[in-house]
């Protein structure tokens, strides 16, 4: 018996040794061409089929689109060289990079970006039908000129085509075999998917034909799904991740183990979501009172170590729609929402309940802080998918915790938020006065001297008269290898053109 | 009455050959799996329907009208009656095709053959270091009993048990990864790429996922080992002259091995399902992440089909455990001696 467990124990011994061995030469990637970048894995390689706002990053590095987000956020050109509207705005024209091609060969033509701009707008299947529906047709002029007739003047479709709305698919790969691109995509970005394991991991490759490849020095690039927040700074010491989205709570430990840290400022917003044609919300003085007693800044510190910016308005500063004048809106004043509530008839307080799919103590930061005030709130916590379920389709709960993500475009990110139709005006009524404000944005040119102040003056009228309150923007947080150089952090898409691998 | 106890009851059919008692064991084992598959199923795909999700709803995103989706839904025959639907899906089911995810629209078949061997290698390391190691200390323990190496070791695997396999899977991540350098923190890779690598990336996560097993196999076998020593046939093995070798695998462990069995049986499902937690630490495409994030999504083609392969796995590996301590019995080796 005691042979047998020593034998056991020596087996076992040798087994962890020979793994050890081999597990050596695995951590840490020191090859100056490939980049190891840890973020989740898309819903779908699909633009069309994806439904997570969130895919645009990993998209992006394989698809082009007419347009790309630079990194304030502006549309400049990608597969499209320039481009022109007519003298109303109703139909522009875009001139194509010559000599373009997708991964698998064949031209990215005009002809290319009308079918694949059509699957968009018209694919049962696809996710884009309503921000595509503006286009009413597309003519091809030349190989390289396409026509957008649009069914009513939008000078916003240069930024709607700058993400997911507008990349580029192959047709002949949607032609022969439309669902093998979820795992397969056939498109002319900076990087070709060599290999793909769902939940896992992307390994891709420098693509050659991307018109900016001579500003793409990464060879490889091996996209990783990253740990839980717990051990992501331990995959980065041990050579897991180049660069890796970090929670704030990692932020300290990531500076600590010497990497560089990044928080950069995107079109996040943690918002609640109102039904203002629900009682007690009918009464605007309800919903101004949960304005008032919100503590932004405390909600910041507690939830999020200090990481994000209260605000009152969808945009972050620095932002083209974000309006300086709307800094503090809504100050945290406990007094004022109580006399606000006795105003509405609710002197002894009001009880309400709010739906969240947050499990991470923001939901109950907020019920704290409104019951200061009065308002006393239960917490309805769904599952996600359920959740936009019942905020979002059936509409039955008139007060949720939510995000929203932005959008390339901040007449279609006003439109999601303001909208008479928007997924997130719970109420669907939208007063005339902000539908008039918001078309303004969409009917002025993006290059008019006049268009910053239009775009803000509309975010003014809309975030007053609405009743969405509007929380912090979220900033998005990389810690990254100090050997990465040169990497810029966008407010939409992440791009890697210009970073390089350099040993400090 | 079961199987086992018509044995134990009649002694005429304790002479019978000794294959019965296991084929038996493997007849109940098949037909539970088939009721409790079929059970299970359905009520998977009435939990979907009572949840509200839907192809439309999973796959054309949160942006979708509801016309959108009852269009979607109306187009792949969703709209049927859920009776309708279920059989549908049963009949697929049995020639193979599992559906096509409503979420990523990768096909079920396909996503469970990536996720499976992740799972299997997971699962299947951390149960043979469970059953290893837990096994070689408590037949230590049990043979050195109330001596200080039976202490330490009852003292070390009661203190391990307690740790959570995420609090495990840090620390082993702190000492082996950060501070040795030695082994990935996370990810996989399949054992084509060489079965040091493949490996390396699967010890960390499967010593994490064992301890619970080990220690309680551990515990399990210590105690039955005391228990069994403590027997008036030990004594007359021993008077016998028998070895102490022959008496413990010949005899006591035959005894004592059975609670450590059935805690292996009990250990499996979590083993293979349950291991969400410890493939998030370690960041493993395993089932256990495919079926958090499916449920998530209300994607139900794919909780289904990850239903019936782990509820399959469970059953199967049930079924072998069952079939073993029939095998164990004492009476069962009798009868042909």
């Amino acid at each position: 018996m005691n042979r047998l467990t020593v034998k056991l124990i020596a087996l076992l011994t040798a087994l962890v040794a020979v793994t050890t061995a081999c597990g050596a030469g695995n951590a840490g990637s020191s090859d100056p061409t490939h980049l190891t970048w840890g973020w989740g894995m898309p819903s779908s390689w699909d633009p069309v089929a994806s439904t997570a706002g969130a895919d645009v990053h990993s998209l992006s590095l394989v698809y082009s689109g007419l347009t790309k987000q630079d990194p304030d956020g502006k549309a400049v050109p990608e597969a499209a060289k320039s481009w022109a509207y007519n003298d109303d705005g109703s139909a522009i024209t875009f001139t194509l990079r010559d000599g373009l091609k997708f991964s698998d060969g064949t031209a990215l033509d005009a002809t290319a970006v009308k079918k694949s701009l059509e699957r968009g707008r018209d694919a049962e299947y696809s996710t884009k039908r309503a921000q595509l529906a503006i286009i009413a047709s597309i003519d091809v002029l030349s190989p390289t000129e396409v026509r957008l007739t649009l069914t009513q003047p939008d000078y916003q479709i240069p930024d709607l085509l700058a993400g997911l709305t507008g990349m580029i698919v192959s047709p002949k790969a949607f032609e022969s075999d439309p669902k093998s691109l979820a795992t397969k995509p056939v498109g002319s970005g900076p990087f070709e998917l060599t290999s793909y394991t769902p939940g896992s991991e992307a390994q891709l490759k420098k693509y050659d034909g991307y018109y900016n490849a001579a500003d793409i020095h990464i060879k490889t690039l091996t996209q990783k799904q990253p740990a839980d927040d717990s051990v992501i700074i331990a995959g980065l010491q041990s050579g897991q991740y180049d660069i890796a989205v970090i929670p704030p709570s990692q932020v300290e430990a990531a500076k600590k183990a010497g990497f560089d840290v990044d928080v950069n400022k995107v079109l996040t917003v943690r918002t609640l979501d109102i039904n203002n044609t629900v009682a007690p919300f009918d009464n605007p003085k309800v919903v101004e009172a949960i304005k008032y007693a919100l503590d932004r800044k405390a909600l910041v510190d507690k939830a999020f170590f200090g990481f994000g910016d209260p605000n009152y308005q969808p945009f972050p500063s620095g932002y083209v729609a974000n309006n300086p004048a709307l800094d503090n809106l809504y100050p945290h004043d406990v007094k004022k929402a109580k006399s606000l509530l006795a105003e509405a008839g609710y002197p002894n307080g009001v009880d309400l309940t709010l739906t969240s799919y947050d499990t991470g103590g923001l939901a109950e930061q907020i019920v704290s802080q409104l019951g200061e005030a009065g308002i006393n709130v239960k917490i309805q916590t769904l599952p996600l998918a359920q959740a936009s379920q019942q905020i979002y389709i059936k509409r039955e709960a008139p007060f949720a915790l939510d995000s929203f993500s932005g959008r390339e475009s901040p007449a279609q990110a006003m439109e999601v938020l303001f909208g008479p139709e928007g997924l997130m005006n719970l109420g669907r009524n939208t007063p005339p006065e902000v539908v008039t404000a918001m078309q303004k944005i969409s009917t002025t040119p993006t290059d008019d001297p006049s268009y910053p102040t239009v775009v803000q003056d509309a975010v003014a009228v809309a975030v007053k008269a609405m009743p969405n309150a509007f929380l912090f923007s979220w900033p998005r947080i990389f810690a990254r290898n100090k050997d990465v150089k040169g990497f810029t952090p966008y407010i939409g898409a992440q791009r890697f053109d210009g970073t390089k691998i350099e040993a400090s | 009455m079961t199987a086992a106890a018509v044995l134990d009851a009649s002694p005429k059919l304790s002479a019978r050959p000794r294959t019965l008692s296991p084929l038996l064991a493997l007849a109940r084992g098949i037909g539970t799996i088939v009721a409790v598959l079929l059970f299970a199923s359905f009520g998977t795909f009435a939990l979907g329907a009572i949840a509200g999700s839907s192809p439309g709803a999973v796959a054309l995103g949160s942006d979708a009208t509801p016309a959108a989706i009852a269009a979607f839904d109306h187009n792949v025959g969703y709209d049927r009656p859920m009776i309708v639907r279920y059989v549908d899906w049963l009949t697929s089911a049995l020639s193979g095709d599992l559906g096509t995810s409503w979420f990523s629209g990768i096909p079920v078949a396909k996503s469970l053959a990536d996720r499976l061997p992740v799972s299997l290698s997971l699962a299947g390391l951390a149960l043979l270091i469970a059953i290893v190691v837990g096994g070689a200390a408590g037949i230590l323990a049990g043979m050195r009993r109330r001596t200080i190496v039976d202490r330490a070791i009852t003292v070390t695997s009661g203190a391990l048990s307690t740790l959570p396999p995420f609090v495990a899977g840090i620390g082993l991540i702190v000492i082996f990864s950060v501070g040795l350098g030695a082994l990935p923190s996370g990810g996989y890779v399949p054992a084509t790429a060489g079965f040091g690598t493949w490996l390396s990336f699967l010890i960390l996560p499967a010593v994490a996922l064992s301890l619970d097993a080990a220690c309680e196999i551990t515990r399990q076998l210590r105690t039955g080992i005391v228990s069994a020593m403590e027997e008036n046939y030990v004594t007359g093995a021993v008077v016998r002259g028998l070895t102490p070798r022959r008496i413990m695998f010949g005899h006591v462990l035959r005894n004592a091995a059975g609670p450590a069995l059935a805690v292996v049986g009990l250990h499996i499902p979590r083993l293979i399902g349950g291991a969400v937690v410890t493939e998030a630490v370690f960041a493993l495409p395993g089932m256990g992440q495919l079926a958090r994030d499916s449920a998530l999504q209300g994607d139900i083609p794919v909780v289904q089909g990850i239903l019936l392969v782990v509820l399959g796995l469970v059953l199967v590996s049930n079924t072998v455990v069952n079939v073993l301590l029939e095998r164990l019995r004492p009476h069962a080796a009798r009868a042909d001696s």
